[in-house]
């Protein structure tokens, strides 16, 4: 009889009023051990999620614990035999003049092929917003380069770039500049900033495309506000409608930031790194020690340095711009 | 400060969108003005044109003695408040206000001086080092009448500024808005689409309708003396009463009936309202009106019979009806009843204002009954209305209105 009351007075779902005491959980613990989601839900969604986590567990996670294991041996990439050798990967870098020339060739291309893609989009994505005609037609005209392969813009520029046939001597001649004309390519001088060119002219487009995207949202009582309180257009843009596309410009400035250090296609179809190491960037480099001198064991440790220079700059990007706002 | 003057102001979109059609205003220095009526009338669209945010198709705008036409925004030294509020995100409330003044280049310590003072006049000065999105609606919306007044400029423009505030907030700022322009006295045109915030915070309104100005008076002025129907209609809470009417000769005077209502005119009403309007109500002779009361000139019979002073001791002017509805607001009671159907107006006019919900839902501007058989009428709380009961209604023969019902015109 007591039981029966005791169970009476008990409310009823108790275990779900009770207050769970919440535990630090990671996000997949936080994702599995919802309260709502029921026990046939939970294995429904790993059901879900399984196809494609073992797809990325084989080409991602594997290859990549796979070739930190490999920046600690000898392994020539096609021998039976690899030995441990430490460090040793590791060192022989710091002593590698053509790690160091590569490395600064990354360091202009983060600079100058992150820096001048975003300030021509944002300048072109704020003179077609503030409704010059025919946005439409130079938005499209802006983006096809972007959605060329690289490879194929790499080929094109060779040509514009040929010391004899190409456009561009010739438009140099054309004009009385004769001087100037050169093998672009072939200059040990000009080789970097010519792919580079070639670079910024394939990526600027997409960066228009995404921040006319976030123009679009940008709340036109400001801008009207600003111009009553006095803002020309370049106060305007700096103080009111920049501010506003913030979150966006981040992310396309971290997009365009995080493939500078990791750049290969557009630099190994155009020079290969040459002439000499005048254009070599650690990806080409990567990639020649690897496969080409068969130094799979130096190769993997290079690509961490490449790896670990692509994470540091986001990272530090990214915690950059929350501090500012 | 300074006056502004609209000069046949006329906005065209596109090719024959006509947003505001030939209009004309002379704003004296320090005046309070409120564009009024129904979304689409134009009245925001002729801030606008004012502030320079929209080009002037025709006519042009003063402000002070220059014509503003092709001056930008930043130029006609104006500032303005946005329904949005409209300020910077990114800003703190004092960066905000001072934002105009830091693009003006004015020295750090003027600056802290104006803003602390616009924040002390607004009670904001809590909030100086808040964002915006910190504040409550009421508190951005002192923020952005900071913004404005910091900049001492010549003229206000407000735009709906009380639009996004819920009913008692907005009735608040209303308050504090007005005493913000006696205390700095600067010309301000406010745009709002609510009757009972014209009524009570202009010197004098403008009345919009399609692009084309109704009527412009001081408040008191356009609810006695309406000029068209639409103006009728829209100004005045609840909304007037039309009815479909006769008027007809007796006695070498008129009466307007309806129903077995009869309404006198006096001589001497006709007479004004000849001056007036400059037309003589005897053309109507036998002819249809429009027959428009304010809910408020009507009474409860039995309470107007003992009632001094009010000519509603007429038993003509009369009318049985049957309460729909009674609406019990303490000093008052609303009774809701309906009239035949062929005597109700039904005017197009009146239906344009419907759709518009008028101001916002908290009972002002034009009601759903404007349009259709419902009546309303504002009787003294003693009435002893009641739903089903049938009723006696005075009406108060003075205070009618009659209009033209071709040219909605007023006509007495």
């Amino acid at each position: 009889m007591r039981g029966t009351t005791s169970t009476r007075t008990r409310p009823k779902g108790g275990t779900a009023q009770t207050p769970v005491p919440r535990r630090k959980r990671g996000f997949l613990g936080r994702a599995l051990d919802l309260p709502a989601l029921h026990r046939q839900q939970r294995y429904n969604a790993i059901f879900f999620i399984l196809p494609g986590l073992l797809v990325y567990l084989a080409f991602m996670v594997y290859p990549f614990l796979d070739t930190i294991y490999l920046s600690f041996t000898n392994w020539n990439g096609v021998a039976d035999t690899k030995h441990w050798v430490g460090l040793a990967n590791y060192a022989r870098m710091f002593g590698d003049g053509t790690v160091l020339k590569a490395f600064w060739n990354n360091v202009i291309w983060v600079v100058i092929g992150t820096i001048s893609p975003v300030i021509i989009g944002l300048l072109l994505a704020l003179l077609l917003w503030s409704g010059v005609r025919g946005s439409l037609l130079f938005r499209t005209i802006y983006f096809l380069p972007f959605i060329l392969p690289l490879v194929v813009v790499g080929i094109v520029w060779q040509w514009i770039y040929h010391p004899l046939f190409g456009v561009l001597n010739k438009a140099l001649n054309a004009v009385g500049l004769k001087g100037l004309a050169r093998g672009w390519l072939g200059d040990p001088h000009t080789a970097l900033y010519a792919v580079l060119a070639a670079a910024i002219w394939a990526t600027f487009g997409f960066v228009v495309v995404v921040l006319l995207a976030a123009l679009q949202n940008v709340d036109m009582s400001l801008v009207e506000a600003a111009m009553i309180d006095g803002a020309n257009w370049f106060q305007r843009a700096r103080h009111i409608v920049i501010p506003q596309i913030a979150p966006v410009l981040t992310m396309v400035t971290t997009i365009t930031l995080i493939g500078g250090f990791s750049v290969f296609d557009i630099v190994f179809v155009m020079t290969g790194g040459g002439p000499g190491h005048s254009s070599e960037v650690l990806a080409t480099y990567t990639y020649k020690t690897a496969f080409q001198q068969n130094e799979a064991g130096y190769g993997s440790a290079l690509s961490m340095l490449i790896t670990a220079l692509s994470f540091v700059s986001a990272v530090v990007f990214v915690r950059l711009r929350e501090r500012q706002r | 400060m300074a006056e502004v003057t609209l000069e046949d102001v006329t906005k065209v979109y596109g090719e024959e969108v006509v947003a505001v059609r030939d209009m004309n205003l002379d704003i004296p220095d320090g005046e309070f003005v409120v564009f009024v009526g129904p979304s689409g009338c134009g009245k925001s669209t002729a801030l606008r044109m004012i502030a320079g945010l929209e080009d002037i198709t025709q006519g042009k705008v003063f402000i002070g003695d220059n014509v503003v036409n092709d001056l930008p925004p930043r130029e006609r030294d104006i500032a303005m408040v946005f329904q949005n509020y409209a300020l910077y995100p990114h800003m703190n409330v004092r960066e905000n206000m001072g934002f105009a003044l830091k693009l003006r280049k004015m020295n750090k310590s003027e600056i802290n001086r104006r803003v602390e003072e616009a924040a002390r006049i607004l009670s904001i000065e809590r909030f100086l080092d808040r964002k915006p999105k910190a504040l409550s609606g009421g508190q951005r919306q002192r923020v952005a009448l900071g913004r404005a007044i910091v900049r001492e400029p010549k003229a206000f423009l407000m735009d709906e500024p009380l639009s996004n505030l819920d009913a008692k907030l907005r009735v608040q700022m209303r308050t504090e808005i007005s005493k913000l322009h006696n205390r700095i006295g600067t010309t301000t045109i406010y745009v709002t689409h609510d009757q009972t915030e014209a009524m009570t915070m202009a010197d004098r309104i403008v009345v919009l309708k399609d692009g084309i100005v109704q009527q412009i008076a001081d408040p008191q002025h356009m609810y006695e003396y309406p000029d068209n129907i639409f103006v009728a209609g829209f100004i005045g809470s609840p909304a007037m009463n039309f009815i479909r009417a006769r008027l007809e000769r007796e006695n070498g005077g008129h009466v307007v009936t309806f129903g077995r209502t009869r309404i006198p005119v006096s001589n001497e009403v006709a007479h004004t309202a000849k001056e007036r309007h400059n037309k003589d109500i005897g053309e109507f002779a036998n002819k249809e009106v429009i027959l428009g009361i304010r809910p408020e000139h009507i009474e409860d019979a039995s309470i107007a019979e003992g009632m001094e002073g009010m000519k509603f001791s007429d038993k003509e002017n009369v009318m049985e009806v049957d309460p729909q509805v009674i609406e019990s607001m303490g000093s008052e009671k609303y009774v809701y009843f309906e009239i035949p159907r062929e005597h109700a107006a039904h005017l197009e006019t009146l239906e344009e204002m419907v759709g518009e919900g008028g101001g916002d839902g908290d009972g002002q501007g034009a009601s759903p009954e404007a349009s259709g058989d419902m009546m309303v009428a504002r009787v003294s709380a003693e009435s002893h209305a009641h739903r089903g009961d049938k009723m006696r209604l005075a009406i108060d023969a003075n205070k009618i209105h009659l209009f033209d019902p071709e040219t909605e015109k007023a006509i007495l």
